[in-house]
């Protein structure tokens, strides 16, 4: 699957972490601002429009020591990043 | 007349304006200033301009703007309907107030200088004058500025209470306090709109330190990181969260702020103790 | 060299809205009579 982020959110980078900002135009949608730790700041980076998870999760492979559940977790953070709207699937 | 509010001056030209209001009085100036909105009232009714975004806040007043920098603020009366439209051209410097009942409004101040409107304008524009609007109390201590920010309840105007017996001490404001980098440096200025405590006091003070607070049994602080003071920052501001490009330049300001002056956590006992505590922190 | 990996994460800061937009009237002459008065 292939996603893209979404460009209703403000990104910046901080450091080695990523606050994320929902712009909204209904007071009933601007409930929570996001930091997402270092691997999910890199995570976000790597959307695209263009890579797919596998391909993420190679690189993230190559870039950290290995580890197990890493495919695993990085589905669930896609996931997560998905409910709050940050990311679309691309068509 | 003039208003100078965080070194930014909103310009009324009307000859029989006046504000009656003495914390805004404070705030009348006669000096020039290099940021300056000039306002004037017009005679005819709104143009209805195209905007490409609308924002409806729960309360008085909705904006509409574009991807350039105007914008038209909606204010409403108790009833909901429309009584003025104040729409600002930012990079002409000026604006024009537009009155939709034809009504004057008996015994409020005149517009802009009235709640909401100054301070929706202030949320639209501090971040291109690298400032932002945050919920605070901003305290002078003999040349050290302190912003003590929070949510409703949290005790701001508990703090600035504790702090206004102080010699030596000026209370810029117990709950909006402008901050702004000027020359590389932060400063907190007191504004017009304030708490409980209908004191307030146009002069600003070099920034030392922003604590988040809360209460507690008894005083600690704790540094926060640099995401931790910035997402606090951006939650305890008045930013315009319905445009993009109005939040990401907040933003900038934040990260900026955060990286050059220290933010803590201060959870804090109600007594004079928190001021000795304050004072006492290796800053 | 390879980074420590940590497991990704979104941590949730609140935000209170109705406060940030102005949403509450601070001035009794604007407010209904016995309406709270949230904005500060």
């Amino acid at each position: 699957m292939i996603y893209h982020k979404d460009d209703s959110f403000v990104a910046r980078r901080l450091d080695e972490e990523l606050i994320l900002i929902p712009v909204r135009n209904k007071i009933s949608d601007m409930n929570y601002i996001y930091i997402l730790n270092e691997v999910g700041a890199r995570i976000w980076e790597l959307i695209d429009g263009l890579r797919d998870a596998k391909d993420i999760v190679r690189i993230i492979q190559e870039e950290y020591e290995p580890v197990e559940d890493l495919e695993a977790d990085l589905l669930e953070f896609i996931a997560d990043l998905e409910k709050i709207g940050a990311i679309r699937p691309s068509a | 007349m003039r208003i100078n509010i965080g070194g930014i001056s909103l310009l009324l030209s009307e000859k029989n304006a006046k504000v009656t209001d003495p914390c805004y009085q404070k705030f009348l100036s006669s000096r020039h200033s290099n940021h300056c909105l000039r306002f004037r009232l017009s005679s005819t009714n709104y143009p209805e301009r195209h905007y490409s975004h609308r924002f409806d806040s729960p309360g008085l007043w909705s904006i509409m703007f574009n991807n350039n920098r105007d914008f038209c603020i909606e204010l409403r009366g108790q009833k909901g309907m429309p009584v003025a439209c104040i729409e600002v051209l930012l990079d002409r410097g000026k604006g024009t107030i537009y009155q939709c009942t034809g009504k004057d409004s008996l015994g409020l101040p005149p517009l802009p200088f009235r709640y909401p409107v100054d301070e929706v304008i202030f949320m639209n524009i501090l971040s291109l004058y690298n400032g932002l609007l945050l919920h605070s109390c901003g305290i002078d201590d003999n040349g050290r500025g302190y912003i003590f920010s929070g949510f409703s309840g949290s005790g701001k105007s508990t703090l600035a209470k504790q702090w206004s017996g102080e010699s030596g001490v000026r209370l810029l404001n117990d709950d909006r306090v402008i901050v702004r980098e000027i020359k590389g440096s932060f400063y907190a200025f007191g504004t017009p709109w304030h708490g409980e405590i209908a004191l307030c006091d146009p002069g600003k003070v070099r920034l030392v330190a922003i604590f988040f607070i809360k209460h507690g049994r008894d005083n600690s602080v704790k540094p926060l990181s640099l995401s931790e003071a910035v997402s606090g920052i951006i939650a305890r501001s008045f930013s315009p969260l319905w445009d993009k490009d109005g939040m990401a330049r907040t933003l900038e300001v934040a990260e900026r702020l955060a990286r050059k002056i220290p933010c803590y956590e201060l959870s804090f006992y109600p007594d004079r103790g928190v001021i000795d505590y304050i004072r006492g922190i290796e800053i | 060299m390879k980074k420590d990996y940590k497991k990704p994460s979104i941590k949730k800061v609140e935000l209170k809205p109705d406060e940030a937009v102005l949403a509450g009237c601070k001035q009794k002459k604007i407010c209904k009579k016995g309406s709270k008065n949230p904005g500060s």
